[in-house]
């Protein structure tokens, strides 16, 4: 289980993040949604340890964010929203890559299977001859390699086809049932967040994503 | 470290003719440059055919003196083969030295030695033919002057039986010992020497320059990886980045390390230089030095054009104040202390102590055990 405990993240005096407490379960999908700028992904930053809270603290399973970080991070599946994979490598470099310096060994069959299970099956394809659709599946699922326990995506289907983004959520749902990962996800896709996320956080004072949540009938926090 | 390496050679499979291209740079170009100037030096001399018709040590010991001149080049031919060259304007001029050319120079006798030819284009039958005059000459003089010590040893009724072929010989040796004329030049790190066959470049400062460009070149890979989205995931993998950059530092220290090794031993093939430690301990030494600055260079660029232009404009400057392609005795008398601080200086004389290394491992050490200033 994920336990936020009461954080605040502030810049230079200025409150992002106030107060915020909430707890992820496995299996569960939450949604973190808010207008630019709210704090959606300096939240996802401070869950994947890359900034620590001003005040408060974070806990994975039994582990305080602040003495366990190194031993958190090979929990923690992280999914930046800028595709961050090697280009002029194909699909199995990147992957192999990857594997090589993850604290997991896998197979190359398992590495492949792993990429076909989101349907990727450009196995030896460069990556930069890939759709963006590929591209994110990629980035997805070498943040995967590790079988991390907490994963944080952040907006991982922006600027795809919507076939892409329906492989992508029909996935993590499974990841989420059938192997009880935790995830936490961002989008400004409502339709993607209202499909996919079992609860929701709103973030920021807009009332335009509570409004749109609440008649869809989800489960929201406010903050 | 395995890891490492798998991965590292990833990314070599991706660039491996430009890798390639800049492991072999160094010694390609010292071994084309070789090539270029042996051909040019060839080409510019003047192509002058020699006869030999007197199979005698006198004979070859002239053939040698001639051969030995800087501006000629000397063919050996029969005489008809020869001259009809001559005729074809491939050789400039044709000298032939004569049945019994030893007997004659032994009872001193300075006419109708050697025959020779020119042809209406021959532009250097002059001068060469003075110089192969005053060779003969030389040995002529030489046995007038054994005759002459031969004739005062009866004369004085002494009884040393000197031999004509003694004298010679000590006249020959007391020649090579008293040889006044040579000067003494020398490229920066060579020790100083009498020989007048002066060598025009020196392949170890040439090879330094190459070396350090193609170090600059290599080391890119860190400025794009650096400064790529990957980044974020080394926070999730085995190794931080900063390890992650100081073992690849490692295999590609190692793998340049080879490569220099092989450039001592094909150096050592074709310049018939002999391989010593202390040469072995200079390469060990610049090796460190330029692949931990490229490092530290690569690690604070940002853009990879900067890292080019800023690599280019450093290797520039080494070589123009280093000594290894333009002397800099002048400037290293007016500015002393340059001869102590300049990073390629060390290695040009042999040795392995160079600051430039302590302080780029310090650096080194201190940014790796700096403290992130990214959470990570």
């Amino acid at each position: 289980m994920l336990k936020v405990d009461n954080i605040t993240k502030a810049y230079h005096k200025k409150p992002i993040i106030t107060n915020l407490s909430f707890t992820v379960q496995p299996g569960e999908i939450i949604g973190l949604v808010g207008e630019n700028g709210a704090g959606k992904s300096t939240l996802l930053q401070i869950l994947a340890t890359l900034q620590p809270p001003t005040e408060g603290n974070i806990y994975l399973y039994d582990w305080s964010y602040k003495k366990n970080r190194k031993q958190i991070r090979r929990h923690i599946g992280f999914v930046p929203q800028d595709i961050a994979i090697w280009e002029n490598f194909t699909v199995r470099e990147n992957m192999l890559f990857f594997e090589k310096l993850s604290w997991k060994k896998k197979s190359e069959k398992q590495l492949e299977q792993l990429c076909l299970d989101m349907n990727l099956d450009r196995w030896n394809e460069k990556a930069h001859t890939l759709s963006g659709g590929m591209k994110r599946k990629l980035n997805l699922a070498i943040s995967l390699i590790h079988d991390p326990n907490l994963l944080l995506l952040d907006e991982p289907t922006v600027g795809i086809d919507l076939k892409s983004k329906k492989e992508i959520s029909f996935y993590l749902q499974k990841l989420a049932v059938d192997n009880q990962k935790m995830i936490v996800y961002t989008s400004h896709d409502m339709d993607e967040i209202k499909g996919l996320c079992t609860r929701v956080l709103c973030i920021g004072k807009d009332p335009f994503y509570k409004d749109l949540l609440q008649q869809a009938g989800k489960e929201i926090a406010s903050f | 470290m395995k890891a490492i390496i798998q991965t590292r050679f990833l990314h070599w499979k991706q660039q491996f003719p430009a890798l390639l291209f800049w492991l072999i740079l160094p010694v390609g170009a010292i071994l084309g440059f070789n090539h270029a100037v042996t051909a040019f030096q060839a080409d510019s001399k003047v192509p002058v055919g020699i006869v030999i018709e007197d199979q005698s040590t006198t004979a070859r010991e002239l053939v040698d003196k001639i051969n030995e001149a800087p501006f000629i080049r000397v063919k050996q031919l029969e005489e008809e083969q020869a001259l009809q060259q001559l005729k074809k304007h491939e050789l400039d001029s044709v000298f032939i030295i004569k049945e019994g050319y030893e007997n004659q120079v032994n009872r001193g006798s300075r006419n109708r030695l050697l025959t020779s030819y020119q042809s209406d284009l021959s532009f250097a039958y002059t001068p060469v033919s003075e110089m192969i005059a005053s060779f003969v000459q030389e040995d002529t003089g030489r046995a007038k002057t054994a005759y002459t010590i031969l004739q005062l040893e009866e004369q004085l009724m002494t009884n040393t039986n000197w031999k004509i072929e003694e004298i010679i010989t000590t006249s020959k040796k007391i020649e090579a010992e008293q040889d006044l004329l040579k000067a003494s030049f020398q490229f920066k790190g060579q020790a100083k020497t009498n020989e007048t066959n002066l060598k025009l470049w020196d392949h170890w400062g040439l090879w330094a320059l190459f070396s350090i460009l193609a170090t600059f070149f290599l080391f890119d890979w860190l400025v794009k990886e650096t400064r790529s989205s990957v980044q974020t995931r080394f926070v999730f993998i085995r190794f931080a980045f900063k390890t992650y950059a100081l073992l690849n530092l490692l295999v590609y220290t190692i793998l340049l390390f080879v490569i220099d090794l092989a450039a001592v031993f094909i150096f050592s093939y074709v310049f018939g230089e002999a391989i010593n430690l202390s040469r072995i301990a200079a390469i060990i030494s610049f090796r460190l030095m330029i692949n931990g600055f490229a490092f530290l260079l690569a690690i604070s660029m940002k853009k990879i054009v900067a890292y080019y232009s800023l690599s280019l404009i450093i290797t520039l400057l080494l070589a123009l104040t280093s000594g290894a392609i333009i002397p800099t005795d002048d400037l290293m008398s007016q500015l002393p202390f340059l001869s102590v601080l300049h990073p390629l200086v060390p290695f040009l004389d042999g040795l392995f102590h160079n600051i430039w290394l302590y302080m780029v491992v310090l650096i080194i050490c201190l940014w790796y055990g700096r403290k992130e200033n990214q959470y990570a």
